[in-house]
C-alpha cells in the first residue's frame, strides 16, 4: 500500500447557529482516487474549502506527508501542494484557454510584457501531458461546458499539485462527456497523483475510486475499498436521519387532475411527464442541477418551454408568460427568496401585497387601512414573529421571511402552488410551522409541487414522488411506500 | 475539436472576432462614399486632420474610460479632472508664475492624488463607482471653478505651441493622441499587469481565486484614468489657449459611447483600447460628415445616440450567434 499522503484528524469547524464539522478523519494515499461521500449538509464541502486555504478549521490538525501544516490561504495550500477544483466555475468567459489556466501567472519577458510564446508554449504542453486536446488559443467562452471542465482541471493542475480535489466534476457535464474525464483522473492517479473526489453519483464512485468515506451530519461514518461494498451499502450509511414529522398517511385525495405536462421539453429537461391532482402534495427529488427548478421555472413561464403541453384543470394552456401562469392559476415560491422572492428594503405588509396590488387599489391610491389588515391577518395565522408588519422583511429571520412569501402567494390564491426549497437555511421549529402550513393548503383543496434536497422533508409531506435525475423523471414513487434508500438510488442515476 | 479546421469565411464571427478590423473597413467605407460625394469638403487632406483634430483633445479620457470599463467599473469624474487639470494648470502659469513645464508636472502630480481618492473610495470603502466618482466629480469641478472663475486665457507662448504647433499640416494634439493610444493599447495588450483588468472584469471572483489583488489594481486602475484625463485637460488648455470650467461637460459619456461603439462592454472584461479609438474615429467621421452637409446640431445628438443603440444591438445579436 503506498504512502499516506494528506491526512486529517478530528477537525472541527463551527458556523454561526451551526457546527459543520464535528471532529472528521480523513486521509488520501498517493496514486489513489479516494470518495467522500455524504448527503447535503453532510459537511464535504466545508471540508474541501479548509484543505484549500478558504476556511480554517477551529480544532484538528492536517498533515501533508507526515508534516503537520497550518494553510493560512488559497495560493498557500497551492504552494504547499493543495489544488482544488471548485463546483463553481472560476473561468473568465471572454479569455482564452492559456490566459485562463496561466491566469496570473502568465510568463514574461522584461518589463512585465507577456511572452505569448513561452505562453502558449507551456499551456499545450500541461495540456498535452494531460491528453486535453484544446487549442490553448479558443475562448473559454466558445467551449462546452465538459471542456471548460478539463480547462478548471488544468489550471489547478498547472501549479502542479500533489493533491487533487475534484469537488462535484460531473454536476455539469453530460454523461458521455464524464469518460474523457475518468481517462484524465486516471492517468494523474498512475502518476501518483492524491485525489479527492467528492460526488453525489454514486454510479461513478465505483467506476472511479478506490475507497469511499462517508460523512453524516458533520460525523465521520466510515471508510471502505469500493471493491468489497455496494451501492446499498453506500446508501445505508450515508442515510438514517430520523424523520422530523410524521409522514401523511393515505390522505383521500380525488381523482381530479388540476395540472399536469405531457413531454414537456426544456434547456435542462427533456420528455417531462407527472400529474398533480387536486389537494396533493408532489415531490420533485433529485440532485440539486438535476433539472427540477427549471421544471418548475418552465411551469411558471420564467424559462421557455421548447416543447410538450400543459394542462390546467384539464384544458390545454399556452404558458408563455409569468402573467399566463398566474392567469391559470398558478403561483411560485422561488428557491432563492432573498433574491427572487423579496423586496428586502420594504415593509411586511408591502411584500404581502405585491403580487396583490390590484386588489388594493382605491382611486389614486392605495388602500391603507385594507391593506394593514390583511396583513395583520397573515400575521397571525402564519405566526410571523414580528413586533409589527410595518418592519422590513430584511429585519426578519429565514423562516418568518419564507413565511411572507407564503403569505404574498396565499393572497393571490392560486389553485396550484410550485415550492423551491422552502425551508432552506430555516431553523427546526420553522420549518415545521411551515410543513404544518403546506399541508393546511392542501386540506383545503389546493395542490402543491415541492422541489427539496432534503429526503426527510420530501419524505414527510409527499403523497407522490417524482425521482429527477439528468432533467428526466427516472422514477414515481407513492409517498407512503418511499425510502430515502430508494430516492437516492435513483436521484444518483442507478436504476432498478 | 479543431476550430480553426473551419477555414469558410463567416461574417458573423469575422465580426466578433475581428472587431478592429471590421471598424476599420466601416471608417475606410465611409470616407471613400463621402470623399466621393463631397469631394470639395469632405475628402480633403485638411478635413481629415481636422476629424482627427476634434477627437484628439479627448482621447486620453477615451483610453481612461477604456480601461475602467474594461475593469467592469465606471469613472463619471473624469471630464471634471480634465477641467481641474485645465484650471490648475493655467492658475500655476497666470497667477503663480510657475513655468509651463513645471505647472504641468504639478498638475500631474496633484492628479495621482484625485485618482487615488476614488480608488481608494472605491475599493477600500466599497462604494460603488458610480456614485463615489458621481460625487468625487462634484467636488473636482467645483474645486476648478472656486479656483478659476471665469477661466484662464493668454498663456505663455511656450504652452500654446504645445496644443497649435503643426507637424506635416497635423496639429500637434493628434501626434499626442496617436503616442497615448499606442502606449495604452501596447500595455493593455502586452503586459501581464495591465492584462488583469480583464479578468478582474470578466470574473472578479475567479480573478480573485486567480491571485489578482483586486484592489491594488482597481485603486491603480483610477490613478491612472485621473493622469490621462488631466492629460486631456492641459492638451485642451495648450490647444484653444483657453481653459473654461464647462469644457468637460459630458466628455465622461462620450468616451463611454466611443467605447462601446468600439466593442468594450459596459460590464466589463471585454473589448480592448485601440477598438475604442476606432469607435471614437467613426464618431468623429460621422459628426463630420453632418456638419460639412450643415445639419442641425441637434439631429447630430439624435444620429449619434441612434448608432449607439445600433452598436449594442448588433453586437448582442451578433456575439450571441457567433457563439
Amino acid at each position: 500500500m503506498s504512502v499516506i499522503s494528506l491526512s486529517v484528524h478530528g477537525i472541527v469547524k463551527h458556523f454561526p447557529g451551526v457546527t459543520a464539522l464535528k471532529g472528521v478523519d480523513f486521509d488520501v494515499r498517493a496514486g489513489e482516487v479516494h470518495a467522500l461521500c455524504g448527503e447535503n449538509g453532510a459537511g464535504k464541502s466545508t471540508l474541501m474549502h479548509i484543505l484549500a486555504g478558504v476556511y480554517k478549521q477551529d480544532e484538528g490538525k492536517i498533515f501533508l506527508n507526515g508534516k503537520e501544516i497550518s494553510i493560512s490561504n488559497q495560493k498557500h495550500a497551492n504552494d504547499l501542494g493543495i489544488a482544488i477544483v471548485y463546483q463553481d466555475r472560476s473561468l473568465v468567459d471572454g479569455m482564452n484557454v492559456a490566459e485562463n489556466i496561466m491566469a496570473a501567472r502568465q510568463p514574461t519577458k522584461r518589463l512585465s510584457i507577456i511572452d505569448k510564446k513561452r505562453l502558449y508554449k507551456e499551456t499545450s504542453e500541461i495540456l498535452s501531458r494531460l491528453k486535453i486536446d484544446i487549442d490553448p488559443r479558443s475562448m473559454v467562452g466558445t467551449l462546452s461546458p465538459a471542456m471548460q471542465q478539463m480547462v478548471e482541471i488544468a489550471k489547478a493542475l498547472s501549479v502542479k499539485p500533489n493533491v487533487l480535489i475534484l469537488d462535484e466534476p460531473t454536476a455539469t457535464i453530460s454523461e458521455k462527456e464524464v469518460g474523457a474525464l475518468f481517462n484524465l483522473i486516471d492517468m494523474l492517479k498512475k502518476e501518483g497523483m492524491a485525489i479527492i473526489y467528492i460526488s453525489h453519483r454514486l454510479a461513478e464512485i465505483f467506476k472511479i475510486a478506490d475507497r469511499v468515506t462517508v460523512f453524516k451530519d458533520g460525523k465521520y461514518v466510515e471508510t471502505a475499498d469500493t471493491m468489497r461494498v455496494n451501492s446499498d451499502w453506500l446508501v445505508s450509511r450515508m442515510v438514517g436521519r430520523e424523520l422530523m414529522f410524521s409522514r401523511i398517511k393515505d390522505r383521500k385525495i380525488s381523482d381530479e387532475v388540476v395540472l399536469e405536462c405531457k413531454n414537456l421539453t426544456g434547456e435542462r429537461f427533456t420528455d417531462v411527464n407527472f400529474k398533480l391532482k387536486k389537494g396533493e402534495i408532489i415531490s420533485l427529488a433529485g440532485l440539486v442541477g438535476a433539472g427540477r427548478t427549471e421544471i418548475c421555472r418552465a411551469v411558471f413561464g420564467v424559462d421557455r418551454i421548447i416543447s410538450g403541453d400543459v394542462f390546467v384543470q384539464g384544458k390545454k394552456v399556452q404558458i408563455k408568460s409569468v402573467a399566463d401562469a398566474i392567469d391559470n392559476g398558478i403561483g411560485y415560491l422561488p428557491e432563492d427568496r432573498k433574491e427572487q422572492g423579496l423586496f428586502l428594503e420594504m415593509s411586511i405588509e408591502k411584500n404581502i401585497i405585491s403580487a396583490s396590488i390590484k386588489k388594493f387599489i382605491r382611486g389614486l391610491g392605495m388602500n391603507e387601512r385594507k391593506m394593514l389588515d390583511v396583513s395583520e391577518d397573515f400575521k397571525r395565522k402564519l405566526n410571523i414573529v414580528t413586533p409589527s408588519v410595518l418592519q422590513k422583511v430584511v429585519n426578519l429571520s429565514g423562516g418568518n421571511q419564507q413565511k411572507v412569501v407564503i403569505a404574498k402567494w396565499l393572497l393571490v390564491a392560486p389553485d396550484i402552488i410550485l415550492v423551491d426549497e422552502p425551508t432552506r437555511g430555516i431553523d427546526v421549529g420553522a420549518k415545521a410551522e411551515i410543513y404544518t402550513l403546506l399541508r393546511e393548503l392542501a386540506n383545503k383543496g389546493k395542490s402543491v409541487i415541492i422541489v427539496s434536497s432534503e429526503l426527510p422533508e420530501v419524505l414527510s409531506l409527499s403523497d407522490r414522488i417524482y425521482v429527477i435525475y439528468s432533467g428526466k423523471v427516472l422514477a414515481e414513487i407513492d409517498g407512503s411506500e418511499a425510502t430515502e434508500e430508494m430516492i437516492i438510488k435513483y436521484a444518483s442515476g442507478i436504476n432498478n | 475539436m479543431n476550430i480553426a479546421s473551419d477555414r469558410r469565411f463567416n461574417l458573423r464571427s469575422f465580426l466578433a472576432t475581428r472587431r478592429s478590423l471590421a471598424l476599420l473597413v466601416l471608417i475606410v467605407g465611409f470616407f471613400i462614399v463621402f470623399s466621393l460625394l463631397f469631394p470639395s469638403t469632405f475628402g480633403t487632406y485638411d478635413n481629415f486632420s481636422l476629424i482627427l483634430l476634434n477627437m484628439s483633445a479627448e482621447a486620453p479620457v477615451l483610453m481612461a474610460m477604456a480601461i475602467i470599463l474594461i475593469s467592469g467599473e465606471i469613472d463619471l469624474s473624469l471630464g471634471a479632472q480634465m477641467v481641474l487639470g485645465g484650471i490648475l494648470c493655467g492658475r500655476f502659469m497666470n497667477v503663480s508664475g510657475f513655468s509651463p513645464l513645471l505647472s504641468i508636472i504639478i498638475v500631474l502630480l496633484i492628479s495621482l492624488l484625485t485618482g487615488f481618492i476614488n480608488g481608494v473610495i472605491i475599493s477600500k470603502l466599497k462604494v460603488t463607482a458610480f456614485i463615489t466618482t458621481l460625487s468625487t466629480g462634484m467636488i473636482f469641478l467645483g474645486i476648478a471653478v472656486m479656483l478659476a472663475g471665469t477661466g484662464w486665457t493668454n498663456f505663455p507662448l511656450d504652452f500654446t505651441a504645445m496644443g497649435q504647433a503643426k507637424l506635416l499640416g497635423i496639429q500637434m494634439p493628434v501626434f499626442y493622441m496617436l503616442i497615448v493610444v499606442f502606449i495604452m493599447s501596447f500595455l493593455m495588450a502586452k503586459s501581464r499587469f495591465f492584462r488583469q483588468y480583464y479578468y478582474i472584469g470578466g470574473n472578479t471572483k475567479a480573478a480573485n481565486l486567480s491571485g489578482i489583488d483586486i484592489d491594488k489594481m482597481k485603486i491603480i486602475s483610477f490613478v491612472i484614468a485621473g493622469f490621462l484625463a488631466t492629460l486631456a485637460g492641459i492638451i485642451t488648455a495648450a490647444r484653444y489657449n483657453v481653459t473654461l470650467p464647462n469644457i468637460g461637460t459630458g466628455v465622461e459619456l462620450r468616451a463611454v459611447t466611443a467605447a462601446v461603439i468600439g466593442g468594450v462592454s459596459f460590464t466589463g472584461g471585454k473589448g480592448n483600447v485601440q477598438d475604442a479609438a476606432l469607435g471614437a474615429v467613426f464618431i468623429s467621421c460621422l459628426n463630420n460628415v453632418l456638419a460639412v452637409l450643415k445639419v442641425n446640431q441637434n439631429y447630430q445628438f439624435c444620429i449619434t445616440g441612434i448608432v449607439l443603440i445600433l452598436a449594442i444591438v448588433l453586437d448582442i445579436k451578433i456575439t450571441k450567434k457567433a457563439e
